[in-house]
This record gives structure tokens, C-alpha cells and sequence, in this order.
């Protein structure tokens, strides 16, 4: 047996045994992307290493034996900087966009492509409730934006921005507007929530906290709800209005009308009713503290807290935005906090998740993203029925990532708090292998080279997989010179998107 | 954000050549080499041999034949910057980029050939196909930079200028016809003629200096007996002629012409027979009839002068790994056995066991002279110990630092001494098989070890029970396939296993689980050098030479801008301004001595304020340089520390094998602030940022490549910060980097319109008599306008 020490913990492990592993077996966890106990080391990420205090030297943990008297620091300020260096370079050659633009455009974050392929698989109710459980009032609030999403859109590049907004509108309406949201609902918390104010944001926090389980109850100082803006509006817009409001009351909002509440009724009566009160309304300075800040949603200081209940400021009380979907956006994520709150009683941050940026795209890269529309489909700059909405919908790139929700690296990114690199820098242009026989797709622009793919097949020892070509900054993973991507490891897919820790492996059905 | 040229490996377009049997002569090289996946890299060797490339036929045939498998036949065929998936042009033109002669200019080098030739942007290849231009880390000539190699002809000191008559020369070469060979007759002489043929000589032209010398001796009937030497060190003075007198110091001619050779030999040794006398009265008498420039023929000059260079060059240095320099053939067996050659390994294996030539070895003090200064004696040790009924020995000979060519010359020069170092070591630890590594740009080390092996075979000193001592060895040569990484060790293995140069984490070393899994020795090739030295001389004479803890001898290729350079062998603690300055007779007359860059890629500059420290393990890494190989390249006030920086981090960004992040990403993170840098484009604020990166990397990377490359970064921060701050201020100080300066003509110029012929872009209008003028747009920045004009007229300005 060996004995070593790490994070100044005494271990004993057998000999042979790897750092990372001694590490694990002792409850401490070092992160690696390229390593697996089932396979070979190959020493590539370098997001494993650890401090060998010995020889003052930095080791890889995946591949470094445990030796006989070592003493190791797995979590120190400078491995942890020496680690969010290693990310950062691994994300700098990462060529790939976790999020769709227009989804992270969307004030609401809406998962656009989503719904495009709900819609292009002619699955309309499913396109519809994703857009609701998502926006609270999704005909009424696009009919109020700009449409970011339609700028920001990807396609554009290549022909022109796919009609995303009319494409929504026609499934949605198609679907039946009146019909209200009935899945995901979450049990009763038995938490009472008090909201100022019936606008368009005190709706939607209350429609987002009432999706959690809470019961929100809406007081209203006019005899209307949506504010004074409804006025401004077009009649059919109203009436749109109107019907997803009975939507969201149908989730058990309660809406007060003609109560106008100020500080002594907001001090004596609802902060001794409510578990906590959001105000949605201008006004109410002395609680200058409640705010909840646009970005990060970060809760600034503790004097929010009045008569022992949590007052929060959202939407236009928090900040005046020029575009009022902007206010309604911050009210959702707002919502988001104010539940966490609700549930663990701590103010915690919520952090946006990581999301990779892709950098400049190349003119002769653009052509990559039209692999997986259908050759022959008809474009529809403002579709006016479903089917043409359908249609259109197929012309969706779908620039989000398939691994969003199991990137390792994005996951390490994130818990590494690290930043995007302000240079990216890559070797190959962006390309898209897809097999067509077995839907295995491969995107070298994803990649961060850590073999894993190629050891688990070397390790299944088959004639022709995957393996490393070139040399250093230029090397890449790809099929063997002497074969063509479409007539190789057929039926390996599914083990090696799942070995993969990016989304550089992934499979066509898996969006 | 930053796009790096991509290569883009086509399978589909490679040219297949009909005529050629693709299938017979792969089928014959796998009939002749083997089927094992080892058998890989030999085996492609072979075919590009043949075929000048490797089409993709042939590469599926040869994973049909063996058991190499196609991932790992793309794999090392893409890794290896040997092999080839189009063809070239019938020439090859190899521009050497190594340290020497990229201080000297080579990438213009570059530049003006492919645009001679028309090359176009993204290609090697002029469209006649005639030639391709490649880069090439070093050629090993540092000392006759800038070189160009065009097939088998080199041209030493190119400029930009000369190009298209490098160009013409070539092709005018091809068309004369190979004279006949004389053979001359054996016999004892008391004189002989030597001539060196090491690389640099061969490239200084020393073969026509041979077939001179060989017709001479044989039309005048001379009783000398002519023989070719390898290295003798002076390697920027070639091509060389010895004649030696039996018992007598020898005389040496430096820099001699075709021309001069009769004439030399003939002054020294008269021809005996009447009748040759007589022709060479005559001749002598035509001679001083015909040719005006006799009085500065080497002949006439004084003996002292002839010879003060060679002593002066010679007199601080001390031969040990290079003992007997210039003296012994290295072809000859008889030569090397009469001096002293195999005696050390006579007396291991007749009155050594294992440990008493392991503790002598590590009495000596002796340590590895590859870069990483281990002692030798500990790690034959280890090797010794550990268990295993099978170990192997492996010389490292893949000497990839640009500028460094001191394992070249030892293997082509000594090669019997390698073999003996290495069948000790061998003895030492156990091992029956060895393996040369030897890098494949070394084709005449290859050669020349090949054929000592032979001998050695012959001989019976290598096989089975070698001199009945129940020791059996037997050695075989490896051809690296041209990855500066493989001199890691555990990439060598690698490589040697048929697999990419990827080197794998220590321990366990290779030394405990190496080639094949099993221990495995791997020295360097002058750490082998010196073993027969130590044996016969005693780890006393050995020890007492250097420092505290470096001892003995160290050798180094000693280039860049000084008077006179080569392949030195100096004792450990010898100041790094007597090898400069007494040695290398210092730098041109009106140039100030700058800087050492020391152990290439890996190592670090030292500046002139830090010269008089001595050559030292310990003393040199607390610099933040490092013995390295022993490359010592002299930098002057001309040369730009943020373009050295830049120089070397593109060659190790470029040769890392791509494994782990800090080194494939992190040093093209250097590079890219580096470019930034040399072009004027980074901010004060970076220099920070690239030192941080810097440390980073050197923690970060897996083996001694990527955590040495930040090497030559860091030291050029923190010796010379002020040329980085002047770079960040849109100043290169010494002029060196071309997005800072620009050409200019004053009023020095006379209108001689030289220039404007010189100008390869027509950048200069051809006006006679008139000023001239550049147009700065056109200009390329090529230099060749400076070089021609003889005015001092074009002045580089700083923009």
C-alpha cells in the first residue's frame, strides 16, 4: 500500500493507483474531460492537474501514480487558476455555440429551435405548450417585441432570417390560444405571494412563481389588467390578451382589481399576509434595496427585508427599460430568484450558465450549417397559414448545440467561472461529418482533442474508427485517410456520443 | 481572432501515377520489412522512397498486407513531417530555417525562392512541377547560414540576391556529366592528405575538393595516402585540406577552391618519378603564367598566419567525445582500433562486472548530455536493477534543435566510438539489442553508422558471445521520420512502436518500463561519446575537469553572427565570453556581442552582461536557460530578441505533438501575442499577459517540450523587456521585424540602377543617374536591394 497525502488528508491506496482515482476513493473530486477509469489515460486535458507540494512541481492526476509519500494539493488557489487556464484554452479552440442565438436573444429564452423542430415534425401542441411554459403569454409579448430573435437569427447569413415570430404565431394560434397550460405543474408549497401591480410583468411573475407551486395573489390598483399599455394596443392584440390571461389565472392566480396598495398597506397588511411581496410598480423608494439587478440577478444587500418578510422589486420597478419586453423578461428571471428564495429561504444568485461563443464565422463555413435542412424546401418570408409554417420551420439550422445539457465542458465552464476567451483560435474550418446511416454527426470545431473517442474504439479494436491526423495545434480526430465518414462505425454511435464530453459526437436523433 | 494556415489532407486528390507499379512495389517493401504494426514507420519510409509520395492506394495496400491498421497508418503518416500525401517537383528545395540561418535571413531566403520559382501562395510546388521549396528545421550547416539543399547540392551563405543563381547553377549542374572516379593505389606513405567530410564540409563543397585531390595525387604520381576525416570543428571555413608529415603537426587550408588544390598538394610533396617532376615544372611555370592572383594564394602565406586561427580556435577546447577530431577516418575500423578504438570495452567485459563499470561511470561524474543532465552512472544503475530477462538500449541521435549539429557529427564522424559507448552501456545494464535513433535529415549518419555496424558485425563485436566474454549485443538503426518531439524519450518509444510521437507521463520511466514494456536505456549520442574516454582515462581524469557538479567536456555547435564558428568541444565552467570571444573570435568588426541563445527551443538567451558565467548545469537553468543539446547560437546588436522569441516558439508551437492543452493551445497563445508584438500591434499591458502565459504553459504541459518552449520567451522578457515596451510603442529597435520598417533610398545613391534589377517585385522605377526611389507599397521587404547596392544608398527606417 501507498501512502500519500492529499489536501492535506491521509490516504492510503494501492500501488498503481492513479492520483485522480486515490483523490475520488477519498471523496475528493478532481475534474478531468479526457479521462475514464475504463479506458487508457492519454494526459490531454489538463484540467486534472494537481500540485505535487514534494517537488513543487504540477502533475496530471489522470495519469500520475499515486507514490509513496506525496504530498498533493487538489484544490489550492493555483491549481484552481492553473485548471480555469487549462478550460479557457480548451474553449478558445472550442468553435461551437451552446445556445442558439435567437434563443439567447430572446428576452424570455424562448428555445426557438425547439420549437422549430417541434413544429417541423408536425408536432404543433408540443411546439405550443413549450412556448407558454416558457413565456407565460407568448402571442401577446411577440406582438410587443421587436423580434431579436429574427436579427439575431443565424440564417440570415445565408439567405434570410427565418420567420420565427409568424412561425410561432400560427402553431400557437392553431393549437388553440384558449387552452391552458396543463403539465409541469408543480405541488402546492404553501408559500403566499403577494404582487403589486397587474402589468405585464406582475403577470408574468406571477404565472412563473405559480408554476412552482406558489400561490400568487395580483392587486391591481385599475379595473384592467396589463397596464397602460394595453390602451395602445391593436384590438386584435387585445383580444389575444385577454384569452392567455384566462391561461395564466387558470393556474390559480388571484387578481385584486381596484386596490392600490402604498407603504403602510404594504407594511401592515401584506407583510404580515404574504411569505414575501414583489412589487412590479414605479415607486415605493425608501426600498431602494429590494431590487433585483438585470443581470446576473444578484440581490444587493439585506434592507429588502420589511417587517421579517422579503420584499422584492421587479420589472419596471426594478429598472426602466426602453422596449417593455425587456421588463417582462426581467420579471421572468426574476421569478427564478424570488423561487429560489421561497424554497431555501436564501437569497441566492443566479448565475447564467455558460455559454460558448463561436467567434467570426468564415464565408466558406456557412454552407456547414445547411447540412441538416432538406435540400428542397420553400422559404416563406412571412408565412401566412400553418402549413407554410411548417414548411418554413424546416428551414431551421438549428444552431444549438445537441450535448447542451450534458457538455462537460460547458458544465466545468460554469463551475470554474470561466470566461469566454477574448481570442478565439482554431486550425480547421467548421465542418459537419454526418453518417447517414447511422446519424452519427461529428463537428471538429467542437472538439478539444482528448482521444477519448478514439481509445474507446481502439479498445473495441475495429478495423476503421476514428484517430488523431496531423500534428500538434493542426491535429484533429477523424476517420482514416483510406475511408469515407459515411461508411464507418456504423454501429457505434450511441457509446461513443455518450463517451464524448462535448458535442462534438452526437447523434441525429437526439434533437 | 486568429485563423492559423490549415492543411487540409485530401485523400481524394492525390495524383495517381499509372505508370508505376504501386501494388508490386509495396507488396515487395512489406515482403522485405515485415507485417508487424512496428513495422509502420519503416515500411512508409520505403514506399515514399520509391514513389517520391504516399498515394492513398498504396497506403490501403499496406494496411491489407500487415497489421497496421488504418487509424494508425493516417495517424502517423499526418503526424511525421517526413511523409508526403501529394507528390512534389522533381527537385526539392529544402531551405534550411534552423537558428544560424534565420538570423541570418532565412525566411527571405524563403520568400525569394518561391517567388522565383513562381510559387503560388499555399503551395510547394511550381506548376512545371520542377521544384518544390520546403522548410526544414535545420540542415545541421549552422555555420554556413544562411543553406539551401536542392537535392543532394547544398549552397552555403545564400542571400536573396543569389537566389536565381543558386537556381541556375543547380540546373546547369545536372547537365554535366559525372567525371570518372579515380582509384587510387594503396600503399604506406609517411605524408597524408586529408580532407573532411562532414556535412558541412560537404556542403562547403569539399567532395569536388576530394576529387581533386584524388586526380592530382593520381596524374602527378604523389607517394601520399589520401583520406577522408570527419568533422574537425571548424566548420564555417570549409571545405579543409589537410597535409600531414609523418610525426609532425599537420597543415591546414581553410576555405580552399578546386582551383588551389594541385597547387597546394604540389608545393608540399614533390612527385618523385622524373617524369612527373617534369610536368609539374611545367605546370608550375604555366601557372604563374596564367594567373594573376598568386601572391594571395593560401600557399604564400606565412606559416603562422595559415595556422593562428585553427590554434586559437582549437587551443580552449578539449576532446573527449570528439577526441581524435580530423585525424581518424570515419570509415576506418584499422584507424579507429589503432587509436585506442574497442580497448574500453575490452577492459569492461575483461575485467568489469556490472556494478564496478556502473560506479565508475557515476564516479566520473558524468551526466546526460541530452538536456536534462541526469547522471549517467545512476541511471545505468536503475537499469542494472530493474528486472527483466529482456531490456533494450536505445542513442538517441534525433537531434531536432534548429541550430544544433553536434550528435550529426559525432555519428558521422565517429561512428565506431558511438557503437562502443553504447555496447558498455549495454554490458552495463544488461540489454542484448540496441537501437540508433537517428533523425532521417542525417541521411550520411545514417550511412555511415549503417556501415559501422557492419563492420562491427564483421568483426564479430557485435552478435552473439562477442569476444567470449558470453555478452551478446546486436544493434539496428531506427530512422526518425522528421518530429522534433521524438527526442522526448517516451515519444521515441513511441515512435520506435510504430505509434505517433505522443510522449506518455514519467514515472514510470523508461528506464523501469520502456520499448515494448520493457527497461529501457536511452543516452544521448555524446554522453555515449565520452564512455570510451572515461573507461580508458579513469573517472579521475574525467572528474577533474569543470565544475562542482558538471564535469568534464561539453559539446557545442557554436553558429550566429561570430567570426568563427563550428562544432566545439569545451570543459564544463569555461566562460560563456571566452567561447564567444577567444573561441568564436567574437562578432563582426563593428557589431556589438549581444546575446547567447543556449539550448535552442528549450533553453534561453543570456545576455552580454551575463556572459562571464560559467557553462555550468545548474549555473545555466538558474538563468532561465538550459544546456539543452548544446546549440549556442551568438546574437549581435542587429538581431531582435521579440523576433528570437517568436523564431523558436513558432518551431516548438509547430513540432508539438498536440497532446495536452498548454502545449497545443497555450504556445499558439504565446505565438499569437508574440506576432502582435512584432508587428507593433500589442499594448504595454501584454507583455504581462504573455509572461503569465508563459508560466502557465511551463506548469502546465505534460513532458520537457511544452514546459521548456516558454523558455526563450521568459528569458527574453527579462533581460531585454525594453525592446518588447519599444515594440508595443510601434518600434522595432534593431530593425529585424518587417511590419516595422520600411526601405529607403538617400542621397547616397548614384543611380547605378542595380538595384531596380535586383528588385524581384519591380518595386524601384529604372531611372540611370537619378535618385531612386522605393515604392513602399510593392516593396516585398526581401532586402535584396540592400544587399546589391554598393552605395550604402537603401537605409531600413523604422516607420
Amino acid at each position: 500500500m501507498i501512502k500519500l497525502q492529499i489536501n492535506n488528508k491521509n490516504i492510503e491506496v494501492k500501488e498503481g493507483t492513479r492520483l485522480i482515482e486515490a483523490a475520488r476513493l477519498n471523496g475528493i473530486n478532481i475534474p478531468s474531460l479526457c479521462y475514464r477509469n475504463d479506458l487508457p489515460h492519454y494526459t490531454s486535458c489538463s484540467v486534472c492537474l494537481v500540485k505535487n507540494k514534494t517537488t513543487d512541481k504540477f502533475i496530471h492526476s489522470c495519469s500520475a501514480q499515486a507514490l509513496e509519500g506525496m504530498v498533493i494539493d487538489a484544490s489550492g488557489k493555483e491549481v484552481l487558476e492553473l485548471r480555469r487556464e487549462a478550460i479557457s484554452m480548451l474553449l478558445s479552440e472550442h468553435r461551437a455555440e451552446c445556445e442558439a442565438p435567437c434563443k439567447l436573444v430572446c428576452p424570455l429564452g424562448l428555445n426557438i429551435p425547439l420549437m422549430n423542430r417541434h413544429i417541423q415534425k408536425g408536432d404543433i401542441k408540443a411546439a405550443a405548450e413549450l412556448a407558454m411554459a416558457e413565456m407565460g403569454m407568448p402571442e401577446t409579448f411577440c406582438k410587443i417585441c421587436p423580434a431579436y430573435c429574427e436579427n439575431a437569427c443565424r440564417r440570415k447569413m445565408i439567405d434570410h432570417t427565418i420567420s420565427i415570430v409568424n412561425i410561432k404565431r400560427y402553431s400557437s394560434e392553431s393549437h388553440n390560444l384558449k387552452e391552458p397550460l396543463s403539465g409541469n405543474l408543480k405541488k402546492s408549497t404553501g408559500k403566499k405571494v403577494a404582487i403589486i401591480g397587474g402589468g405585464f410583468s406582475g403577470i408574468t411573475a406571477s404565472f412563473f412563481l405559480s408554476q412552482e407551486g406558489h400561490h400568487c395573489v395580483i392587486f391591481e390598483k385599475t379595473d384592467h389588467a396589463g397596464g397602460a399599455i394595453i390602451n395602445t394596443l391593436e384590438e386584435e392584440t387585445k383580444y389575444i390578451f385577454e384569452h392567455e390571461l384566462k391561461n395564466v389565472l387558470a393556474l390559480g392566480v388571484e387578481m385584486k382589481y381596484g386596490i392600490e396598495v402604498n407603504n403602510d398597506i404594504l407594511s401592515r397588511s401584506l407583510t404580515k399576509e404574504y411569505d414575501s411581496v414583489v412589487i412590479s410598480v414605479p415607486g415605493f423608494d425608501n426600498l431602494k434595496n429590494a431590487t433585483i439587478s438585470e443581470n446576473h440577478i444578484q440581490f444587493k444587500g439585506d434592507s429588502m427585508v420589511l417587517n421579517d418578510v422579503h420584499v422584492f422589486k421587479i420589472g419596471k420597478a426594478a429598472k426602466q427599460n426602453k422596449q417593455i419586453i425587456r421588463d417582462i423578461g426581467q420579471a421572468k428571471k426574476a421569478s427564478m430568484a424570488i423561487n429560489n428564495f421561497l424554497k431555501s429561504s436564501r437569497l441566492i444568485s443566479v448565475v447564467k450558465q455558460f455559454n460558448s461563443v463561436i467567434g467570426k464565422i468564415e464565408d466558406h463555413e456557412k454552407k456547414v450549417w445547411l447540412k441538416e435542412t432538406p435540400e428542397e424546401t420553400n422559404r416563406f418570408k412571412t408565412p401566412i397559414s400553418l402549413e407554410e409554417s411548417i414548411e418554413e420551420a424546416k428551414n431551421c439550422l438549428h444552431c444549438d448545440c445537441r450535448a447542451l445539457n450534458n457538455c462537460m465542458l460547458r458544465n466545468i465552464s460554469g463551475d470554474y467561472n470561466v470566461i469566454n476567451p477574448k481570442v478565439s483560435m482554431y486550425s480547421h474550418p467548421i465542418e459537419k461529418k454526418i453518417n447517414f446511416t447511422s446519424g452519427l454527426i461529428f463537428e471538429n470545431a467542437k472538439c478539444i482533442k482528448c482521444g477519448l473517442c478514439v481509445r474507446l474504439l481502439n479498445k473495441e479494436t475495429i478495423n476503421a474508427g476514428l484517430g488523431f491526423q496531423g500534428r500538434g495545434f493542426k491535429s484533429i480526430i477523424s476517420e482514416p485517410l483510406t475511408h469515407d465518414f459515411n461508411d464507418i462505425l456504423n454501429n457505434k454511435t450511441d457509446i461513443l456520443v455518450e463517451v464524448c464530453p462535448t458535442g462534438a459526437l452526437s447523434k441525429h436523433e437526439d434533437f | 481572432m486568429e485563423k492559423i494556415k490549415e492543411i487540409k489532407i485530401d485523400s481524394c486528390s492525390c495524383v495517381t501515377t499509372t505508370a508505376v507499379d504501386i501494388g508490386g512495389i509495396v507488396e515487395a517493401v512489406v515482403a522485405e520489412i515485415g507485417t508487424e504494426k512496428n513495422k509502420a514507420i519503416p515500411i512508409l519510409q520505403a514506399v515514399q522512397n520509391k514513389l517520391n509520395y504516399l498515394p492513398s492506394e498504396a497506403l490501403k495496400l499496406i494496411c491489407e498486407l500487415t497489421d497496421i491498421t488504418p487509424v494508425q497508418i493516417s495517424g502517423i503518416t499526418t503526424f511525421y513531417s517526413q511523409f508526403r500525401h501529394l507528390p512534389t517537383g522533381e527537385h526539392i528545395v529544402k531551405v534550411c530555417t534552423g537558428t544560424a540561418c534565420h538570423v541570418k535571413g532565412a525566411t527571405l531566403i524563403l520568400d525569394a525562392f518561391k517567388r522565383e520559382l513562381k510559387i503560388s501562395e499555399g503551395s510547394s510546388t511550381s506548376d512545371d512541377k520542377l521544384f518544390s521549396v520546403e522548410e526544414v528545421a535545420c540542415l545541421g550547416c549552422c555555420t554556413l547560414a544562411p543553406v539551401v539543399q536542392i537535392d543532394d547540392k547544398t549552397y552555403g551563405h545564400a542571400t536573396t540576391s543569389k537566389v536565381g543563381n543558386i537556381i541556375k547553377d543547380f540546373l546547369n549542374s545536372e547537365k554535366e556529366i559525372v567525371s570518372k572516379k579515380v582509384i587510387l593505389p594503396d600503399g604506406e606513405y609517411d605524408t597524408e592528405i586529408r580532407v573532411g567530410l562532414g556535412s558541412c564540409c560537404i556542403a562547403g563543397g569539399s567532395r569536388d575538393i576530394m576529387n581533386e585531390v584524388e586526380k592530382t595525387v593520381y596524374k602527378y604520381g604523389i607517394e601520399a595516402h589520401v583520406k577522408t576525416v570527419g568533422c574537425v570543428g571548424v566548420c564555417n571555413q570549409t571545405p579543409l585540406l589537410e597535409i600531414a608529415y609523418k610525426n609532425k603537426e599537420p597543415i591546414r587550408y581553410t576555405n580552399l577552391t578546386e582551383e588551389r588544390v594541385s597547387e597546394i598538394i604540389l608545393h608540399h610533396i614533390k612527385p618523385k618519378k622524373k617524369k612527373n617532376k617534369l610536368r609539374t615544372a611545367l605546370n608550375n611555370w604555366a601557372d604563374t603564367f596564367h594567373t594573376d592572383d598568386m601572391l594571395f594564394s593560401p600557399v604564400n602565406l606565412e606559416d603562422d598566419t595559415r595556422e593562428k586561427y585553427l590554434n586559437n580556435f582549437l587551443q580552449y577546447q578539449k576532446h573527449i567525445a570528439t577526441e581524435h577530431y580530423g585525424l581518424i577516418s570515419p570509415f576506418s575500423y584499422d584507424e579507429y582500433l589503432k587509436y585506442d578504438g574497442f580497448k574500453a570495452f575490452n577492459n569492461v567485459i575483461t575485467l568489469m562486472n556490472q556494478s564496478q563499470l556502473i560506479d565508475l561511470v557515476t564516479e566520473s561524474g558524468l551526466r546526460g548530455r541530452g538536456g536534462g543532465g541526469f547522471i549517467t552512472g545512476e541511471k545505468w544503475k536503475i537499469g542494472y536493477l530493474a528486472e527483466g530477462d529482456v531490456k533494450y538500449i536505445i542513442c538517441n541521435g534525433d537531434e531536432g534543435d534548429p541550430g544544433a549539429f553536434m550528435d550529426r557529427m559525432l555519428l558521422e564522424s565517429f561512428p565506431f566510438r558511438v557503437i562502443e559507448g553504447m555496447m558498455i552501456a549495454a554490458y552495463a545494464i544488461g540489454a542484448k539489442e540496441g537501437i540508433f535513433y537517428i533523425r532521417a535529415e542525417y541521411p550520411l549518419a545514417v550511412d555511415r553508422v549503417k556501415k559501422a555496424i557492419k563492420i562491427c558485425e564483421e568483426k564479430q563485436l557485435l552478435g552473439d558471445n562477442i569476444m567470449g566474454s558470453g555478452f551478446s549485443f546486436r544493434v539496428k538503426i531506427f530512422e526518425g521520420a522528421g518530429a522534433f518531439v521524438c527526442g522526448e524519450e517516451t515519444a521515441m518509444i513511441a515512435s520506435i512502436q510504430g505509434d505517433r510521437g505522443n510522449p506518455v507521463v514519467r514515472p514510470p520511466f523508461p528506464i523501469e518500463n520502456g520499448l515494448y514494456g520493457k527497461p529501457t536505456l536511452v543516452n544521448n549520442v555524446e554522453t555515449l561519446c565520452m564512455i570510451p574516454w572515461i573507461i580508458r582515462n579513469g573517472p579521475e581524469a574525467f572528474n577533474s575537469i569543470g565544475t562542482a557538479n558538471s564535469k568534464g567536456t561539453k559539446v557545442f555547435a557554436l553558429a550566429g553572427k561570430i567570426a568563427r564558428g563550428g562544432l566545439i568541444e569545451v570543459p564544463m565552467g569555461i566562460t560563456i565570453r571566452k567561447i564567444v570571444e577567444k573561441i568564436g573570435e567574437g562578432v563582426a568588426p563593428g557589431r556589438k556581442f549581444k546575446a547567447v541563445q543556449i539550448g535552442g527551443p528549450s533553453g534561453g538567451c543570456i545576455p552580454e552582461s551575463l556572459a562571464d558565467t560559467p557553462v555550468d548545469f545548474e549555473m545555466l537553468t538558474q538563468l532561465g536557460a538550459m544546456m539543452g543539446s548544446g546549440g549556442l547560437v551568438v546574437l549581435d546588436d542587429s538581431d531582435c530578441m521579440v523576433d528570437m522569441a517568436k523564431y523558436f516558439l513558432s518551431f516548438t508551437h509547430n513540432q508539438s505533438c498536440g497532446k495536452c492543452t498548454f502545449c497545443r493551445v497555450g504556445t499558439g497563445q504565446m505565438l499569437r501575442i508574440l506576432n502582435r508584438f512584432s508587428k507593433g500591434e500589442a499594448e504595454i499591458s501584454e507583455i504581462d499577459e504573455l509572461e503569465k502565459l508563459c508560466i502557465s504553459v511551463k506548469n502546465g504541459s505534460l513532458c520537457g517540450l511544452g514546459s521548456t518552449a516558454p523558455n526563450p520567451v521568459l528569458t527574453s522578457i527579462k533581460y531585454f523587456r525594453e525592446e518588447y515596451e519599444a515594440h508595443a510603442n510601434g518600434v522595432c529597435p534593431t530593425g529585424s521585424c518587417p511590419a516595422l520598417i520600411t526601405y529607403r533610398i538617400n542621397d547616397n545613391c548614384i543611380g547605378c540602377t542595380i538595384c531596380v534589377t535586383a528588385c524581384p517585385v519591380n518595386a524601384i522605377e529604372f531611372k540611370p543617374y537619378e535618385k531612386h526611389h522605393i515604392d513602399t507599397e510593392l516593396c516585398v521587404k526581401c532586402d535584396s536591394c540592400v544587399q546589391v547596392c554598393t552605395v550604402d544608398a537603401i537605409e531600413k527606417q523604422k516607420i
